[in-house]
């Protein structure tokens, strides 16, 4: 187990270390840089602005520039926003894509747990085709349909843009409801098998309810590819969607990225790009921690890779 | 049912995209300012662009484009995927752990920035959007290869055969393989659906492959602020991207129960 730990802690150390290299390298194999696409820019300002920032050094001192900026944990600021420093840009963001995010995930989790068991009681395979359809529905198809029935069509809700519970109510909805389908749909499938196993005929000949058997045994057992599951999709959330975001004008993190990489803001892209990895390695690992909390068993899948 | 339903969905996209240029009588980039923005009806069956381009045309096309880096891409991720599950299971130990080590690294850097600074990086294009796809998408075939093959390794006949002498290319080909269709068929119906929609989503990020090409992402991006006022630009082709993954979604996984229920009437 320890050493388990250790060797995923290496991992996710390494797994930094080749994000870094990764966007370093790669980003600056991009052609153009953060200042070629202001238009009538003289050569000397030009040159002048490539100077201030470094970029007609050679590459392997930009290297040691931008690593002393992580070891610092200060990424100075934007090159295309320069009254804003890398650090506000994602204080600002962040929290309103990790609050959306919160949220989605909780209402996906209850969304999909809640629908399984319900199904699981009734034993209807009907559950499956529903939520193969919903999963099917890219999210800006259903981002595209919320918007379009009930803030144009129907008016129920303001379309788009962020500060009142209202406005939260359809970008969450969009969110949540593939995660919730396809969480539904796995904790189903598991249910089923588990319900098949000899210990669930045993507590049923025993004269248990089906509620108890569900709730006290066949759940726990079932729920830890969810469990696993919830980790990449936190992190996944909580970042921020740019689907969602750019459907409903959402000042979040999402379109951060997408924006700094089309315009070559070098530091907003390393600074992301790891801040992401982050949070992507930290959430998986918790999740699988608490999925072998949950249930002992699943250490087979985890440390050998074996399923259970 | 479910794959008669799949099957039937993935007819009409295949007719779609063979036989939807040939019965349209606009081409997918011929602008028609007269005609902007018009809803459907029998002259444009799905109605017209902001350009006046026949959306009926440029969702053939675009499906087309999607049907074919979908099925492309899930194809080079088996089949990457299958090869280094399978050599990692079979070769062992320090290999194995090595291999591993390479898919958990890869795993742990979210999918959005490698593809999205790849596609920047390289130029735009389908073999680019392709290769954008396959470098994030053939893991989790690996990691299932590799469990499948490590229940295989134990298994009499595998080690009847490694005692006799056969080399690793002959268990691989003969003995594994075999084995593993059930479970490679599955995986390459459900990654479709996912490499689909992907594709969808970058194009929509604008990193798609370029116009003149219709594709569906991009089609929806474009009608984004026109939402209000032409609903139909955008839920057409968004509904053909459903259609398309509904189709394989469907089939896999009534191939995934079929496989299921049989392997439960031999145990």
């Amino acid at each position: 187990m320890i050493g388990w730990l250790c060797r995923r802690l290496m991992i996710m150390l390494m797994a930094f270390v080749g994000v870094f290299f990764l966007t370093f390298f790669l980003i600056h194999f991009l052609p153009g840089d953060a200042f070629l696409n202001e238009q009538s820019l003289p050569e000397a300002s030009y040159n002048e602005l490539r100077h201030h920032w470094q970029l007609d050094e050679p590459l392997s001192v930009q290297l040691s520039h931008y690593l002393g900026l992580i070891v610092q944990g200060d990424f100075g600021r934007s090159m295309v926003y320069p009254d804003w420093t890398i650090s506000e840009i994602i204080l600002n963001s962040l929290p309103i894509s990790a609050f959306l995010g919160f949220c989605a995930l909780c209402v996906a989790v209850l969304l999909g747990i809640g629908t399984a068991l319900l199904a699981t009681l009734w034993r209807h395979d009907l559950y499956l085709v529903i939520t193969t359809c919903i999963v099917s529905m890219p999210v800006f198809l259903v981002g595209a349909l919320f918007q379009y029935l009930f803030a144009i069509e129907w008016e129920w809700f303001p379309v788009a843009r962020w500060g009142s519970w209202q406005q939260m109510v359809l970008p969450v909805m969009t969110l949540a409801i593939a995660p919730g389908a396809f969480m539904g749909r796995l904790l189903y499938v598991r249910l089923r098998a588990e319900l098949k196993e000899p210990y669930a005929r045993f507590v049923e000949s025993k004269g248990l309810s089906d509620y108890a058997i569900l709730f006290r045994h066949a759940f726990r057992n079932a729920c830890s590819p969810v469990i696993a599951y919830l980790g990449p999709l936190t992190a996944q959330i909580a970042t921020g969607s740019f689907v969602v975001e750019k459907i409903f004008a959402i000042p979040g993190l999402g379109q951060w990225f997408v924006l700094s990489v089309m315009s070559r803001d070098y530091p907003l892209i390393i600074a992301i790009a790891l801040l992401y990895s982050l949070i992507l390695m930290t959430c998986v690992l918790l999740s699988d921690l608490a999925a072998l909390w949950i249930n002992p068993r699943y250490r087979h899948a985890l440390f050998r890779g074996v399923p259970t | 049912m479910k794959a008669v339903v799949g099957l039937i969905l993935l007819a009409i996209c295949f007719f779609l995209v063979c036989f939807g240029n040939l019965i349209s009588p606009y081409s997918y980039d011929a602008i028609d300012l007269m005609a902007r923005n018009e809803p459907p009806s029998w002259q444009h069956l799905f109605g017209t662009d902001d350009l006046g381009r026949d959306l009926f045309t440029r969702v053939a096309q675009g499906l087309r484009l999607s049907l074919f880096i979908g099925c492309v891409a899930a194809a080079i991720d088996c089949l990457i995927g299958v090869v280094w599950g399978a050599s990692a299971a079979l070769l062992g130990n320090r290999i194995d752990t090595l291999m591993m080590s390479c898919i958990d690294i890869l795993a742990a850097i979210p999918y959005s920035i490698l593809t999205i600074v790849l596609l920047v990086v390289m130029d735009p294009g389908i073999i680019s959007v392709i290769a954008a796809l396959v470098v994030s998408g053939w893991i989790t075939m690996a990691r299932l290869m590799r469990s499948h093959v490590l229940t295989l390794v134990s298994k009499e006949y595998v080690i009847s055969a490694r005692l006799v002498g056969a080399g690793f290319f002959r268990v691989l080909f003969r003995h594994v393989l075999p084995n593993s269709v059930e479970i490679i068929t599955t995986t390459l119906l459900l990654t479709i659906p996912q490499a689909i929609f992907l594709e969808s989503f970058l194009s929509f990020l604008g990193l798609g492959v370029p116009p003149p090409f219709a594709s569906l992402g991009r089609m929806v991006q474009e009608s984004l602020s026109a939402l209000p006022y032409f609903p139909w630009r955008l839920l057409i082709p968004a509904a053909w991207i459903s259609i398309a993954m509904l189709a394989f979604n469907l089939i896999g996984e009534q191939w995934y129960e079929k496989l299921e229920c049989r392997n439960d009437s031999l145990t």
